[in-house]
């Protein structure tokens, strides 16, 4: 790996920080909680689908969205 | 920028939070008791179904929201936090991309942690600190 292969793969923003573990290790858990267990690449395609509903609602980069929810794999 | 609120708080503080944030839209238990009278009262009040107990409010127009032209970029910022307000109201912590993560690596390196680590989470999101572990797994 060069060393501008290894800057590219380093996250500079946040919404960058799953790609990396979904890149590397795809079937290893991510979350896991009582009754369940989600890996990086289903993760990664949840947070997409998501992704997809809140930018079919309006949602654009540089807005301010707040959260107000319980922990849960949602959040 | 998202910013995660306390999962607990009263509708008139969300509200005050809100309104003092600036904040476009937000995404809301369905259960909160602020639900029914946030999305009743909103400028726009289109509701969406997020996910099975969430959903998502707009709070301000489209017009009112910030331009969405450009790239984001390190220094750019991506959390607002709340500080525990121990000496009078809450206070909103703008944190940028880059601070984030350094607080990633800084507890990477001092912690040890390695990539077949397990973290037990038992704060909630909304607090700052599960934020390291969550983002280091």
């Amino acid at each position: 790996m060069t060393i501008s292969d290894a800057a590219r793969q380093t996250p500079f923003l946040l919404g960058q920080l799953l790609d990396w573990p979904a890149s590397l290790y795809p079937d290893r858990p991510a979350v896991e909680w009582e009754g369940g267990t989600l890996s990086f690449r289903d993760l990664l395609e949840r947070v997409r689908e998501q992704e997809a509903v809140l930018a079919g609602f309006g949602a654009r980069r540089f807005q301010r969205w707040a959260f107000s929810c319980p922990t849960s794999l949602t959040f | 920028m998202v910013s995660p609120l306390r999962e607990q708080l009263p509708a008139r503080l969300l509200r005050e939070d809100l309104d003092g944030g600036g904040f476009q839209g937000l995404i809301i238990s369905e259960g909160h008791p602020a639900y029914e009278e946030l999305s009743a009262a909103c400028p726009v009040s289109r509701s969406l179904k997020l996910a099975p107990e969430l959903a998502a409010i707009w709070l301000k127009s489209a017009v009112e929201s910030h331009p969405s032209e450009g790239c984001l970029v390190d220094v750019d910022p991506a959390l607002i936090l709340w500080s525990s307000g121990s000496t009078g109201r809450p206070l909103g912590v703008v944190l940028q991309h880059h601070a984030v993560l350094a607080n990633l690596w800084a507890n990477i390196r001092a912690l040890g942690y390695r990539d077949d680590d397990r973290t037990l989470l038992v704060l909630p999101l909304s607090h700052a600190y599960p934020l390291g572990p969550v983002n280091t797994k």
